[in-house]
């Protein structure tokens, strides 16, 4: 791996753009285009390609921070980051609190509904704002940042195990394995836990830092991994194409089997969960050579500079899905749906720009757009 | 064998188009059900026979009042004071002859001359599904219950809990009305523009239709369904403007009430 890090893999840029759209997408209730996304052909979804590729960019950056400057240097890095996370995650809340409140103004919110007696928001104000910053009251459509943060909370104070990927692997799956046996999560002042459970899913961030920090070299064959790749992505359509839309197959299955693929859950990285995003990953490492041609093509260049550019895109994506929804609350023609979708698209990939042209200023003085190839590699989170 | 092969032409056919069949309040064309079935409903919905229904759910279980009574959360809130999410309330009355579950007994009574359909409702405002579940177990160990509905996934989708667990609780409550001798229908939320945008209610309606896949136990697809009257302009609660608004939640439970009679014959007959 060492001799590569020198060149950056466009194809972890090109994903996580690619994830940071999906997420958009998926984040709009009854949105046509969602149904392309990972989610519906995989057990996994978009969160996990985040959450690795997150990792994998993280253990490259703070790694090599680490070997250069130090640990507590390196950590104080990822802090920073963190806080960066948090305030944003902060501005989205506020965000969110204005949509809640925009939306019960404009629609006259009716006193029909069960709902207007569950929304905590409007039943205790004061105390949802010391809740959101104690991050134990996440709304909906607002939970994936603050499970990041915590998570790079843990990874600052893991960074020196990066050098000892077992220890890592070891510590880090430990606790994932307590999530799995014990239900052990963060509390929520909502009732139950966190949405999704930092303590599980921070073992995918630290398979991906792993993996890019010293690489990995499996003790069997890659035809092996190859076939067991497969049969899990194939399984996973399978699930998705057709027992979960069709459930009623699941009255030809024993009982016991049809509990196991109904018990699927998303907050503690189920892992059928974990097993398909490894296969995914792996299956695309074999697929797409990391220096095909096609990733520096104008058509993949939108979903690279999103992922170069995470962060930015990441809120931007959520605070326009907030906008989307509002939209398509407020109106219902056909038009609707393709006006929002590539308004959303258009302006996350112009966040992105700016961002690049941005960062390209304050590094030379001259702001430009940097050609594929030399690319920052300290600016992957 | 021909179950299979209607499955099988299922399966070839797109996801998502299952649902989405024309429905509205008066025509009742309806492919929901077609393949689960309730064996003991159909077996105890017969003429010279009781069928003893159990109703599981929020206050819209009770009726048209319920529905519109703002609670005494509001007045809580402005006195100070609330240091927690706002407190489940039971509801201890009767629910009213107007409201859906007792509709649907009525439906049924019309369609089935001669039978007896009796309907119990337990529940209340803002109570998660796991607080049903206790709800559900003690009724159905107390009494001889033919049918269950339940109505739930709301308040999780709106608290944003985590749906995994909504999951286990979902498969709990049908183990236990299946221990119980009784059928179940599982009732998701109800449509609502607010609601569909400021919760993600994806992952509960999945789960709803998930444990819908055991033997005995079907989903009525209220929300798709309350989704079409909307968008076929026949009721649309949120654009009803306030003082025609209560009839227009009587007119919502009637065709709630009818459609849901509809889908259990559907589904006891297949």
């Amino acid at each position: 791996m060492a001799e590569g890090v020198s060149r950056r893999d466009l194809r972890v840029d090109l994903f996580r753009g690619v994830a940071l759209w999906w997420i958009f997408t998926d984040h709009i209730p009854a949105n046509w285009i969602a149904q392309f996304s990972l989610r519906n052909f995989a057990l996994c979804d978009a969160t996990e390609i985040f959450v690795l590729l997150a990792g994998y960019a993280g253990g490259l950056a703070y790694g090599r921070s680490m070997d250069k400057q130090g640990w507590v240097y390196a950590a104080a890095h990822v802090m920073r980051r963190a806080g960066v996370l948090y305030v944003a995650h902060i501005f989205l809340f506020v965000v969110f609190t204005a949509q809640v409140s925009y939306s019960a103004t404009a629609l006259d919110r009716s006193d029909y509904l069960d709902e207007i007696h569950l929304d905590v928001l409007a039943e205790a104000p004061y105390r949802a704002m010391l809740e959101a910053l104690k991050l134990s009251f996440q709304p909906a459509y607002l939970n994936i940042l603050p499970m990041y943060v915590m998570i790079l909370g843990a990874f600052a104070f893991l960074l020196p195990l990066l050098r000892r990927p077992l220890a890592l692997l070891g510590v880090s799956g430990a606790a994932y394995a307590a999530v799995r046996f014990t239900g052990v999560n963060l509390p929520s002042w909502t009732g139950g836990g966190w949405y999704f459970n930092p303590i599980a899913w921070q073992f995918l961030f630290m398979i991906g830092a792993t993996l890019s920090y010293r690489g990995a070299k499996l003790p069997v064959p890659d035809r092996v991994v190859d076939a067991v790749a497969l049969l899990i992505v194939v399984t996973g359509v399978v699930l998705v194409w057709i027992v979960w839309p069709y459930p009623e197959i699941e009255n030809y299955v024993p009982a016991a089997a049809a509990r196991i693929v109904l018990t699927v859950d998303k907050e503690g990285l189920h892992p059928m969960r974990l097993l398909s995003i490894l296969a995914w990953a792996w299956l695309v490492d074999r697929l797409i050579r990391r220096d095909a041609a096609w990733l520096r093509t104008r058509w993949a260049r939108p979903f690279v500079l999103a992922g170069q550019h995470s962060l930015p895109v990441f809120c931007s994506g959520i605070g326009l899905s907030f906008m989307g929804r509002l939209v398509m609350e407020e109106y219902s023609g056909a038009w609707v749906q393709p006006v929002v979708n590539l308004s959303g698209a258009v302006a996350m990939v112009a966040v992105a720009w700016l961002a690049a042209w941005y960062r390209a200023g304050a590094r030379t003085g001259k702001p430009a757009l940097p050609p594929h190839s030399q690319a920052d590699i300290a600016a992957v989170t | 064998m021909m179950r299979f092969i209607a499955l099988i032409l299922l399966l070839l056919a797109r996801p998502g188009a299952v649902w989405a069949g024309a429905m509205s309040c008066t025509a009742t064309d309806d492919a929901a059900g077609t393949l689960s079935s309730l064996p003991r409903t159909a077996e105890a919905l017969k003429p010279g026979k009781v069928l003893s229904v159990l109703a599981v759910g929020s206050a819209t279980m009770f009726g048209p009042e319920a529905s519109m009574d703002p609670g005494t959360l509001s007045s809580q809130a402005l006195a100070g004071g609330i240091a927690s999410v706002p407190s489940p309330q039971l509801i201890t009355k009767p629910a009213s002859e107007l409201s859906f579950p007792m509709l649907m007994a009525g439906a049924l009574r019309q369609a089935v001359p001669g039978a007896e359909v009796k309907v119990t409702v337990r529940g209340g405002r803002g109570l998660l599904a796991s607080e049903m579940l206790g709800i559900l177990k003690a009724e159905v160990a107390t009494h001889a219950y033919n049918l269950v509905l339940w109505q739930t996934g709301t308040v999780e989708a709106v608290r944003n809990l985590p749906p995994g667990e909504f999951s286990m609780t979902l498969l709990e409550g049908v183990e236990a009305v299946r221990n119980g001798g009784a059928d179940l229908v599982l009732i998701d939320p109800q449509f609502s523009r607010f609601l569909q945008t400021n919760a993600n209610l994806e992952p509960y309606t999945q789960a709803l239709v998930q444990a819908a896949a055991m033997p005995g136990v079907v989903m009525f697809h209220r929300f798709d369904l309350m989704r079409n009257w909307v968008n076929d302009g026949q009721l649309d609660l949120e654009r009803t403007p306030r003082a025609d608004r209560k009839k227009a939640i009587e007119f919502l439970h009637k065709c709630l009430g009818q459609q849901l009679g509809r889908f259990i014959l559907d589904s006891s007959r297949s």
